[in-house]
């Protein structure tokens, strides 16, 4: 039992990773009143993936003051449409969802990473209880009264709770020794942006095809970004297409529903996975993000669901220091465990089922999600009750309150 | 390592620290006392910051306020009282409370005065905002004498908080066959029924010190959801603020 807290002074709270995920947890936490340090180096935004944000990640996006720097660069999503392109001998009806059905304005609203991020940065340098570390993490060291932290450049403090938001290979969860289970699904998304000759109207299109999701998500003006799932073959072949060869492939799956695409910037790759530790928080370190949950980017649930973490984390921190309690205590811990655990693994299993179905050729699953998807779609209330658990499930708070 | 001058028993200070863990631990010997110990805490906080016009909101909302708790155990009430901001002084008549709380808190780096002592051998001069006596009238031999120490250590301006089980027939049934022998929450024996005291009790010997009861809160607790809240039901569990009148 090694106890490094004697160094170095003990801070309340810090965060560790610098991620969408990260920052908006250490705002949040910092906006609680209590110290706040993040540690993560400032790194230009290379990707260009985007995030449908949807429901309460909203909200808390407004309740963290970050919503109205990045609103106006955000594209609104009102109608979501699924359509079966599996080609296959039973295929599930097209459905569409809108969100008039269940009196929202828009479902939620496309935003590229870097301008969130760029949002998160500023509204981060704006809040006086939060300290940067503009240094990687090298080591977590857990104790009994404190946590350790170690930058790269030596800079060190330890502190009470440990927010681990350091992504797929984290550190802060190898040092909580919380193990991870992790299967790769043999696929890859292609992640690009297009602009497009038709407008959206505000509409969202996921083509469901036997290799996996091609999905076209609305950004401002007559632009889209796409991710589209396939095998990872295919996905290295699309990839290498010189700009007009992937706008024409593009523009193909999308059956021209958008006119013709021409591809901007740079494309990326990854590979997909569903990653699950064992637990969320262990020896005075919580897991946020992607560090907590990876699963496949259908339905847009990463990030909302890394936002959630994050809201969770700081209502929970938040009665426990208007208590005097300790936020790296057992308690908090356990909360977070019973507030979050039940959301991300019904979630990761759902999204697990769903791409599972579709790239299945095991003919039995096809009626049965033509069946799903066909009851879904006709079935008024059953529809709504998708739509609106599917932008913030309703028993999470009845969870929350009964801590 | 460095230990050439030093007459700490490292045997002592290993059972000190099992204990402090015993205490300390949420789900150990001490839980009943953890799943009561957020009310406690909410009750005395917001009856300080409705006395002493502080926001329970802010970070540090007891800032500068002294408080005395009395039976302190291991710290359970100390610390988070420290961390919002008071001036704590814990006393307990066991020495080896008092050395598992001192370990905890120099863990915690929190500054608590924990002192091995009763209320009965304090200096009588001493004076507190908020002198709490939770969880100890109904093990004390003489309430009245009790609650006149207690009563005479507020400053004028502060209140005493107390809290203790009702003498009911259903305290009799729930805190003693329930608690100790049903559920085996606390060891047989913790509690003598015939020495627990009811509010009407208390709220004499408070008014020949003169002061006056001016908040009165049951603590009740539900099976099914295994949780404990305020109510307005006396009959178990009770805390009241009583101030100088």
């Amino acid at each position: 039992m090694s106890d490094h807290s004697g160094r170095h002074p003990v801070q309340p709270i810090a965060v560790v990773g610098g991620g969408p995920v990260g920052l908006a947890a250490a705002i949040a936490l910092a906006s609680t009143g209590e110290n706040v340090t993040l540690v993560a180096r400032k790194v230009p935004y290379v990707d260009n993936r985007t995030t449908a944000l949807l429901g309460k990640s909203i909200d808390f996006l407004d309740d963290i003051g970050v919503w109205r720097l990045c609103a106006d660069k955000s594209a609104a999503l009102k109608v979501m449409r699924l359509i079966d392109d599996t080609g296959r001998l039973v295929r599930a009806p097209e459905v569409r969802f809108s969100c008039e059905e269940i009196g929202r304005a828009a479902f939620g609203y496309n935003i590229e990473n870097r301008l969130l991020i760029a949002a998160l940065e500023q509204r981060a340098s704006e809040c006086a209880s939060l300290t940067r570390i503009d240094d990687d993490a090298a080591g977590i060291i857990p104790g009994d009264a404190a946590v350790n932290v170690i930058a790269k450049g030596g800079q060190q403090l330890n502190a009470r709770l440990v927010v681990g938001c350091d992504g797929r290979h984290s550190l802060c969860r190898e040092a909580a020794d919380i193990a991870v289970e992790r299967r790769d699904l043999g696929q890859t998304a292609l992640t690009f942006n297009v602009s497009h000759t038709r407008p959206h109207r505000d509409t969202s299109t996921e083509f469901h095809t036997p290799s996996g999701p091609c999905v076209f998500v609305p950004l401002p003006d007559q632009r889209c970004s796409v991710v589209w799932v396939s095998r990872p073959d295919e996905a290295a072949r699309l990839s290498a297409l010189g700009d007009a060869e992937l706008g024409r492939a593009a523009e193909r799956q999308a059956h021209s529903i958008l006119g013709a695409m021409s591809v901007e910037g740079a494309r990326f790759t990854f590979p997909l996975s569903i990653e699950r530790p064992a637990r969320l928080a262990a020896k005075r370190i919580v897991l946020a993000g992607e560090a907590a949950h990876v699963i496949p980017p259908i339905g847009a649930q990463g990030l909302n669901m890394g936002l959630r973490d994050a809201s969770d984390l700081a209502e929970l921190v938040a009665e426990c220091l208007a208590l005097g309690g300790d936020p790296g205590s057992d308690d908090v811990l356990a909360g977070y465990q019973r507030s979050r655990g039940a959301d991300i693994a019904s979630r990761t299993f759902a999204i697990d089922l769903a791409n599972r179905s579709l790239i299945s050729d095991f003919l039995p699953v096809q009626p049965a999600r033509a069946i799903g998807l066909g009851l879904i779609g006709s079935i008024g209330p059953l529809r709504r009750l998708a739509m609106r658990e599917g932008l913030s499930p309703s028993w999470r708070n009845n969870l929350l309150r009964m801590m | 390592m460095s230990s050439s001058a030093t007459t700490v028993d490292p045997a002592e200070v290993a059972r000190f620290s099992r204990l402090s863990a015993e205490w300390w631990d949420p789900a150990g010997k001490m839980a009943p006392l953890h799943k009561i110990n957020p009310l406690r805490l909410t009750y005395i906080r917001d009856a300080a910051c409705r006395k002493f016009d502080r926001s329970a909101r802010s970070l540090g909302c007891l800032s500068g306020l002294r408080i005395l708790d009395i039976g302190c155990g291991a710290g359970l009430l100390c610390e988070p009282l420290t961390r919002l901001g008071a001036q704590v002084v814990g006393v307990d008549p066991s020495e080896s409370n008092i050395a598992a709380a001192k370990v905890h808190a120099a863990k915690s780096e929190l500054l608590i005065d924990y002192r091995c002592t009763t209320i009965e051998e304090m200096n009588r001069h001493e004076r507190f905002d908020i002198v709490l006596a939770m969880e100890v009238v109904e093990h004390v031999t003489d309430v009245g004498a009790f609650l006149d120490r207690c009563a005479a250590m507020t400053k004028p301006s502060g209140f005493m908080t107390v809290s203790t089980i009702n003498r009911t027939l259903k305290s009799f049934a729930l805190a003693i066959v329930g608690a100790e022998y049903v559920l085996r929450w606390l060891p047989r024996g913790t509690h003598q029924w015939s020495k627990f005291v009811t509010p009407d009790e208390l709220a004499r010997h408070l008014e020949r010190n003169r002061f006056g009861i001016t908040d009165q809160a049951g603590v009740v607790y539900s099976p099914f959801a295994d949780r404990w809240s305020v109510a307005s039901d006396v009959d178990v569990n009770y805390m009241l603020i009583a101030e100088a009148v």
